[in-house]
Order: C-alpha cells, then sequence, then structure tokens
C-alpha cells in the first residue's frame, strides 16, 4: 500500500515534466532544421540549445524506462517509444548539424561547403543508424504478439 | 512466482488490445517490469544513458557560459577574442565606453569577409546606417540581440552611423568579423560615425 503511494507520488510530479520534455522532443528538431536553415541563408550564427535539451531528454526518457511505474505510460501508449526513439535520433544528428554550422558562422575553422556537408553527413548517418536499429530490433510491441 | 496482488486491469487499463495479456493471469506485475516491451529496449536504455552522461559534458563545452564580470572586462577593453556573436549583457549594467575608430587587419585575401552586428546590451531597436567606403548598403538596421550578417569587401573601410535612438542610452552595438575572430565593442551618437578600416594580409 506505501509503496503503491509512492510510487502514485512520483508519477504526479514526473508526469508534467515528461509531458513538458515530449513537447520540446516534438518540436526541437523542426526548430534545429529552421536554424540551421538559417545560419545557411542569413550566414548569422545560431544559438545551439539542443546539446542541453539532448541532455535533459536522454536523462528523462532514460528515467522514464528505468523506473517501473514511468514505465506504464508506454504500455498505454505503445507509440510513444518508438516515436520518440526516431525524434530522438534525429536531433542527435541535427544538434551536430547546428554545431558543424556554427563552427563555421562563428569561427570561420570550416568554410561553408565543408560545413554544410559535414552538417548533411551527420545527419545521414544518424538516419543510417535509424534503419540499422529498426531492421535489428523492428518497431513491434512483444506484449501484443 | 509471486501471487498475483493486483487484478492487471487495473494497471494496463481497459485497452482492448491487452485483452491477450490481461486474460493470462499468470503474469505479474514483477514479471512485466523485467519483460523489455519493445525489441532492443535494454539496449536503447543503456544507450539513452550513456548519451545523457555524454551530452552532459559536451553541453558545457560546447556552450561556454562568460560569467558577467568577465564580459564586462571584455567589454571595457574593446576588443575580445572570448566572447561569441550574440552575446548580450544585462540590461542594468552600466558601462561607460567612448566612441572609437577601429583598424582590423590581416584578413584573408579573397576580398571579401563578413561582418555580424548585434546589441551587446539587449534589444534597443536602436537604428544605424551601414556604409561601404561612403556607399550605403544598409539604410536603416534595427539593432537587438539577433546577430546580423553582412558581406563587406577587404580592403574598404566600413561607416556605422547612429540615425535613430530609441532606448536613452547611447547605441551600443558589438560587430564581430568571424575571419579574424575578433569581436568590437563600440557605441555611436545619433548621426556620428564609426569607421571600420579593413586591410588584408600582406
Amino acid at each position: 500500500m506505501m509503496k503503491r503511494l509512492l510510487s502514485l507520488i512520483i508519477i504526479v510530479f514526473f508526469l508534467p515534466w515528461f509531458l513538458m520534455m515530449y513537447l520540446i522532443l516534438i518540436f526541437s528538431p523542426l526548430m534545429a532544421v529552421s536554424d540551421i536553415f538559417a545560419v545557411i541563408n542569413y550566414e548569422a550564427p545560431k544559438d545551439n540549445l539542443y546539446f542541453v535539451m539532448l541532455f535533459l531528454i536522454s536523462f528523462t526518457l532514460w528515467l522514464s524506462l528505468r523506473v517501473p511505474s514511468f514505465r506504464k505510460i508506454y504500455t498505454r501508449y505503445p507509440f510513444l517509444w518508438p516515436f520518440s526513439q526516431m525524434l530522438f535520433i534525429s536531433l542527435v544528428g541535427l544538434a551536430f548539424g547546428l554545431f558543424f554550422m556554427n563552427l563555421w558562422a562563428e569561427d570561420e575553422i570550416l568554410s561553408k561547403p565543408f560545413a554544410i556537408l559535414l552538417a548533411f553527413i551527420s545527419f545521414f548517418l544518424v538516419r543510417a543508424f535509424m534503419s540499422y536499429w529498426f531492421k535489428k530490433y523492428p518497431i513491434s510491441i512483444k506484449m501484443f504478439k | 512466482m509471486k501471487r498475483q496482488k493486483k487484478d492487471p486491469k487495473q494497471m494496463f487499463g481497459e485497452n482492448q488490445e491487452h485483452a491477450q495479456l490481461n486474460s493470462n493471469e499468470e503474469i505479474s506485475e514483477e514479471r512485466v517490469n523485467q519483460e523489455e516491451l519493445f525489441h532492443g529496449e535494454k539496449k536503447f536504455r543503456s544507450g539513452l544513458g550513456i548519451l545523457s552522461i555524454l551530452f552532459f559534458f559536451l553541453m558545457f563545452t560546447l556552450e561556454s557560459t562568460i560569467p558577467e564580470e568577465v564580459a564586462v572586462n571584455e567589454v571595457k577593453n574593446r576588443i575580445s577574442a572570448e566572447i561569441p556573436s550574440g552575446y548580450t549583457l544585462d540590461t542594468n549594467t552600466n558601462i561607460q565606453i567612448d566612441s572609437r575608430d577601429f583598424e582590423v587587419s590581416g584578413f584573408d585575401g579573397d576580398g571579401t569577409a563578413r561582418m555580424l552586428i548585434w546589441d551587446y546590451i539587449g534589444d534597443s531597436n536602436n537604428e544605424i546606417q551601414i556604409l561601404v567606403d561612403g556607399q550605403v548598403v544598409r539604410e536603416n538596421h534595427m539593432l537587438n540581440s539577433n546577430v546580423a550578417a553582412y558581406s563587406v569587401p577587404v580592403p574598404s573601410v566600413v561607416t556605422i552611423r547612429g540615425v535613430n535612438n530609441n532606448a536613452g542610452t547611447p547605441i551600443t552595438y558589438a560587430v564581430k568579423f568571424p575571419d579574424r575572430k575578433q569581436t568590437l565593442f563600440n557605441i555611436v551618437t545619433v548621426n556620428g560615425a564609426n569607421q571600420y578600416t579593413l586591410i588584408p594580409r600582406l
């Protein structure tokens, strides 16, 4: 009884945090893409906050899988997990993409075409990783089998 | 296996899709917790754990945050190699600097350079005019904390003229030449002008 009450209290605190992180997770890849194109078009660097977001998101997702009572959200809404995997993996590539673009825009460490190439490669690599991952571990929920 | 303490229906809700699971009365909560809900869940989970530690360190190494006191000193020095573009001070920090002309040398010889310009005090919406060798390249540029980029020829003389002062304080702005990794802090009065002489490397 005490244990259930405790897990209920944890969920009440975790759920708003989780929802907020999920909203960030949904919108940040779009923001990152528009930031990368803004750097290419306007040649001015953009603040790269995506590594902060990635830390918060990866930690929250890890926590949501690690703590049994948080995991129930994936049994209730099974689409959440593959969806968050896709968004998270894409965001990793885009964050590095913007990082390479800023290396050019802020300090001219790289040339512009090379920075665009690296940004493209980093996005391509994470997409290739995603293909490999979902080939090895297909999106299906074992419990429905 | 432990005896079931709890109706699995409560745990998973009344969802039709879970009917198969719910019918299996052997499954206890502990067993469900140990099983992977998705293929490769545990691997991805440990991946997330490692990545969160990695991003924690990347966050501090890649996003250098400069303390206010250090930044104030850099602004007073007028020329900084530390401060990234778009950096803004707190609006209530009052720094007295004079209007000055700069000479920036050592540009690579491909004929153009990028000039980044923003207001280092924040969103003042002061307006300036940008001229290159006496020719107007931008009639009215509104200064704020968003960084704007201009492509300017090298060698040339870039003139920044104050046009409109909306904030009451002198028009504050910072100019960065990414080629030279230099940020220059300056002020300009309405109808006053600052000149930046750009000299290529010999």
